[in-house]
């Protein structure tokens, strides 16, 4: 029994790395994580910042979640959508979002999107790209609206329309096309429903409804299936079986109490 | 989706949600890659009387995780004085997989339970801690795909109790029935907010 | 007196640093590696390529202080980074046994943790370690005392 002379220090653990290792020579493959596979998409408009995404996250080439959300709340004014492993983006989301919450509390001003970018950059070349998250951060802050993005090895863009994701390809040929400088709110709305539309029907990674963000100065609207255009018709009977038809080899019911005593087994 | 490490050790799990009340699911093989080793390795554990979590994927570290899942949930308790709600469980047990991002364990964990207010809850997790909360369905393990086709298929909203419980024992059976590296046997049960029914399952053994 | 050296990230060649391991540093008193505290050890497992961020991370934190007290003795004199290592060391002395976690607010606010939080802080907390511990067998390997 291996006693501990040190504090044991916080952060990730190594300890099974050698024994993975050990298990992938042996011809046991590591199961794939969910990735988000994805598309999605940020805008700049007159007034403010619009970001899209599809809603699919598939393990390998099954659909993981057919409703998952990929636009997080950042910031009161920042939100951010991920690309690439699913629990890293959750992870670095959740991260960055605390840590944007004390920088608020320490300065007492409203977050800027580049603060945040530069909090995400750090992190991620930290971590060496080892932490798979592809993010792309809209807000609006005092310089206006703003749109960045970050690359899984800590690399940022800052331009006014931007894709990320495995259907960035079919998206950025919608924004290529009709982006201008300027747009109205509605018709920004209608690019980001076509571009994530394209990147929906034409990869397969990306799937499911279109949820759209509409960040302006003050004021964010959260629009869940913005466009559903993959509803599956309701079922035409039902496949309820009769109760009994299972067969069972015994029964066991426990009340469910309050207060019950610890489990100290 | 299931990987060369699922089928080392076997084994399928599954949860359903119902109305007011959810079902989770598990078949009891044990196995070491073609053999047969055990018949009795449910892998549903109680984490407190209105949660179940059930892992599959490698034994070693469905007995290591839920051990430490234990001993988290005793110290929240102790820590709260009150017992854990599913949605903290849900992102506690992804924590803890993700301290393991670059050596993880080999698990798929699924959350069932009901919150304080008795409303239902599933979700399931990646090996590193990705949780993803639906209101139908969740399953993992050898027979993953195997179950996704028969859920999507029997699997319909608002199932009382009793009915919960045929739909997800038979999609269960028809799944791992076509699935060698699960089998043996299978474990229901249904928590509702007065009782949990405990029921096994007359299936093929082999 | 040792380079200065201004770097940004921790070196990723594998020879720099400490990559040897000696049967010396767990020995006992007999000169022996001491099996019956620390159980079985195995030096090629100690030594095998761990995860390339293993060592990146470890050093990390290290290496951000060593840049900034570096350009501190590069502008202001070799005066500022002795200050700054004082102060440190007079806010770390008192502490519980070295096994046990102690909270430190002036060392956290000295280093600057006190407004922000990282994945030290939250995952693989010290405090839920579930290994066993010794406090003696911890104060002799601090003081160096071999039994």
């Amino acid at each position: 029994m291996t006693q501990r002379l040190e504090l044991p220090k916080g952060g990730f653990n190594f300890e099974n790395y050698q024994r993975n290792v050990a298990l992938e020579q042996q011809g046991l493959k590591l199961p794939t994580p969910t990735k988000t596979g994805t598309t999605v998409v940020g805008i700049i408009f007159k007034d403010g910042v619009v970001l899209g995404a599809d809603t699919r996250s598939t393990a390998g080439s099954i659909v993981q979640d057919k409703n998952c959300d990929k636009i997080r709340y950042m910031a009161p004014n920042v939100y951010c959508c991920g690309a690439g492993t699913a629990a890293d983006t959750q992870f670095t989301n959740s991260l960055i979002c605390s840590q944007l919450e004390l920088h608020r509390l320490a300065t007492g001003r409203e977050t800027r999107v580049c603060t945040a970018l530069t909090l995400v950059k750090q992190m991620l070349f930290k971590y060496q790209g080892h932490v798979s998250a592809a993010l792309i951060l809209g807000g609006y802050d005092v310089t206006g609206p703003r749109l960045l993005a970050v690359a899984p090895h800590g690399s940022t863009d800052k331009l006014p329309y931007l894709v990320m994701g495995s259907g960035s390809y079919a998206a950025i040929a919608i924004l290529e096309n009709r982006w201008k400088k300027d747009l109205e709110r509605q018709e920004a709305i209608d690019l980001v429903q076509e571009a994530i539309e394209a990147g929906i029907f034409n990869d397969l990674g990306s799937g499911s409804d279109v949820n759209i963000t509409i960040i302006e100065k003050g004021k964010v609207d959260n629009i869940k299936g913005y466009a559903r255009p993959n509803r599956r018709e309701p079922k035409c009977r039902s496949y309820k079986f009769a109760r009994g038809s299972t067969a069972t080899l015994n029964l066991s019911a426990v009340t469910v109490t309050e207060g019950d005593a610890m489990d100290t087994s | 989706m299931s990987s060369e490490i699922d089928e080392y050790n076997g084994g399928s799990v599954l949860a359903m949600l119902g109305k007011n009340c959810v079902a989770i699911a598990s078949d009891k093989r044990f196995g070491m890659k073609l053999m047969t080793l055990g018949t009795e390795f449910p892998k549903i554990f109680q984490a407190t009387d209105k949660i179940y979590i059930a892992m599959a994927g490698l034994a070693t570290d469905i007995q290591t995780l839920s051990e430490l899942i234990r001993y988290k949930i005793n110290m929240y308790k102790l820590r709260e004085e009150r017992e854990i709600e599913p949605t903290t469980l849900a992102y506690m047990v992804a924590s803890t997989l993700y301290e393991r991002r670059f050596s993880p364990y080999y698990v798929s964990p699924l959350i069932a339970g009901l919150d304080k207010n008795n409303k239902p809850y599933i979700c399931n997790m990646d090996l590193i801690g990705c949780v993803t909360t639906t209101n139908d369905f969740v399953v993992g393990g050898a027979a993953d795909d195997c179950l996704l086709g028969t859920c999507e298929a029997l699997y319909e909203p608002d199932l009382e109790p009793e009915d919960l419980f045929e739909t997800i024992s038979q999609s269960l059976i028809s799944a791992v029935d076509r699935n060698a590296a699960s089998g043996w046997g299978a474990v229901v049960h249904v928590l509702t907010p007065e009782r949990v029914i405990t029921r096994t399952l007359k299936t093929r053994q082999d | 007196m040792a380079t200065q050296s201004l770097r940004v990230v921790p070196s990723s060649h594998p020879g720099e640093g400490s990559s040897s391991k000696s049967i010396a540093s767990t020995a006992n008193s007999f000169g022996v590696h001491d099996t019956f505290r620390l159980g079985t050890r195995s030096i090629a497992n100690e030594l095998l390529p761990s995860h390339p961020l293993e060592r990146r991370l470890d050093q990390w934190n290290q290496t951000q202080i060593n840049l900034k007290l570096t350009m501190e003795r590069r502008i202001y004199g070799i005066h500022a980074p002795i200050r700054h290592l004082m102060e440190r060391n007079i806010v770390s002395k008192v502490q519980r046994a070295p096994i046990l976690p102690s909270s430190n607010l002036a060392l956290d606010i000295l280093m600057g943790k006190d407004e922000t939080i990282e994945f030290d802080d939250f995952l693989n907390d010290p405090e839920l370690s579930i290994e066993p511990m010794d406090l003696h067998a911890s104060m002799e390997h601090k003081l160096g005392i071999k039994f």
